[in-house]
């Protein structure tokens, strides 16, 4: 098992044991199981996704640095992260739909052009999630009522 | 004497508005407060964690980024600017919560004008859960008389009552920016870090600070300066033994990132920490007003009741001093 935080400056949204943990970083996806050595690595906005008692949980996450421990720890330090259940897919949407337009009008400006197309992949992580969240929790009670 | 027994009836009856108001105002501030607090408090597991992980970049090597130590030959220009983040409220009604923190913005202006090298009238502390530089020599209600005044100096105002105070006393402000004092997050303080990063590395500036009010309880809270760049978080070596980590891509890339999101992190912890501090002196100056508006009530009942009561000793003289007259007059 693993101690998996993950902070932000708002609040602290897990601390828990969990049995691996996937997360986007810059140098790719990188799954962390228990006895990792230890690592610090820049995380990359996108999906996170931890498992615990075999049940894949998502969240959507923004850019920040991981940090695994000796002790089978794993600290998340993100700008802004959200479970799949917090996040309102309408509302994701349009911020999506800002993102990209965004983009297409900035594509002279080199700077802002990276920052919209980092705010693109954010939004569009959080979408992923949010759609996620919405079928796994289908799945869940359909699962539920056949048991019945 | 009816006269003046109505006067005082009608003033007791305003002071009673007025005490309507500050009640209603201070449940609303001590509920704004909970919320505030509650905020400022859950940043500190996010403050604790991020100096840490400095602590762990720091044993890696020599920490070395323009936003911690310029090299010799990028020093900028002499006499570089200095650029103060002042973080004020809004509205008043905040006792002197505006007036105090207004002041130590003006103090460090004055103490930033000496000679003197400021490192050594400047310390600072450790860590970033309380990164925060003691500045003892100044007396209140200072002006800018001396020295180059203000000319050094440009401002980026947070709330309303941080920019008239820099209208009033001249001072170059570059943004201002208008208080939120609810529901802050994050992304509040990216524009106002950014601002300052970039100025920064574009030699605009040789120092950036903030000033805001630190949330200590309820009842205190002081006013407060933190230098955010260069940035001076955490820049001694630690001595501990670090076992081997890795880094992902390398210890500059991740060094690089963190130190942007470390800075705006100062900035947002301060904002947190100022709209606390904002409720909380609201709520004790309404408190105060209303048990002075209750003193009054008191007083002026007193008053009151004693015209009340000479007045009618007065008419009960004046009847029986009729009455004799007249009983005088049928013998």
């Amino acid at each position: 098992m693993i101690h998996l935080k993950i902070v932000t400056p708002e609040r602290v949204l897990l601390d828990e044991q969990v049995e691996s943990v996937t997360l986007p970083t810059d140098m790719g996806e990188i799954t962390v199981l228990p006895n990792h050595i230890p690592l610090i690595s820049n995380l990359k906005a996108g999906e996170l996704m931890y498992k615990k008692a075999g049940v894949e949980n998502f969240l959507a996450s923004s850019s920040g640095v991981i940090e695994v421990k000796g002790r089978n720890e794993i600290v998340v330090l993100a700008q802004t992260a959200e479970f799949g259940h917090e996040i309102d897919v309408n509302r994701a949407e349009q911020a999506r739909e800002r993102a990209r337009k965004l983009m297409a009008e900035s594509q002279t400006d080199e700077k802002i052009f990276t920052e919209a197309t980092a705010g693109l992949e954010r939004h569009l992580a959080r979408l992923k999630v949010a759609r996620k969240h919405r079928t796994h929790t289908h799945r869940n009670l359909e699962s539920g009522a056949l048991k019945e | 004497m009816a006269n003046s027994s109505r006067e005082i009836r009608r003033r007791i009856k305003s002071v009673k508005n007025i005490a309507q108001i500050t009640k209603a105002m201070e449940l609303v501030a001590a509920a704004k407060m909970r919320r505030a607090q509650q905020q400022a408090t859950a940043s500190r597991s996010y403050a604790v964690l991020s100096s840490e992980l400095l602590k762990n970049l720091a044993a890696k090597g020599d920490l070395r980024h323009p936003l911690i130590n310029r090299l010799v030959e990028d020093a900028p220009p002499q006499g570089g600017k200095t650029l103060i983040i002042l973080i004020t409220s809004d509205r008043g009604l905040a006792g002197a919560l505006n007036t105090n923190v207004i002041n130590k913005a003006l103090g460090l202006i004055k103490l930033e004008n000496k000679p003197i090298p400021a490192e050594n009238s400047v310390k600072l502390s450790g860590d970033l859960t309380k990164a925060s530089a003691k500045i003892s020599d100044y007396s209140p209600n200072s002006h800018l008389g001396d020295g180059r005044g203000g000319d050094g100096f440009d401002l980026i105002t947070v709330g309303k009552k941080g920019a008239d105070a820099a209208r009033r006393q001249k001072l170059n402000v570059i943004a201002a920016f208008t208080g939120k004092d609810r529901n802050l997050s994050i992304l509040d303080a990216k524009p106002i870090a950014e601002i300052a990063i970039n100025d920064y590395l574009a030699h605009k500036y040789e120092k950036v600070f903030v000033v805001y009010t630190d949330f200590i309880s309820t009842l205190r809270q002081s006013p407060n300066v933190i230098q955010v760049l260069p940035f001076a978080g955490h820049v001694s070596r630690n001595t501990y033994h670090v076992p081997e980590i890795l880094f992902e891509p390398s210890s500059d890339e991740v060094l690089e990132k963190f130190l942007y999101r470390a800075i705006e992190f100062t900035v947002y912890q301060a904002l947190v920490e100022a709209a606390a501090s904002e409720h909380s002196a609201r709520m004790m100056a309404m408190r105060n007003a209303n048990t002075a508006a209750a003193d009054l009530i008191d007083d002026l009942t007193l008053t009151y009741n004693q015209a009340r009561q000479a007045g009618i000793t007065r008419e009960l003289s004046e009847i029986s001093a009729a009455k004799l007259a007249m009983e005088d007059n049928r013998y």
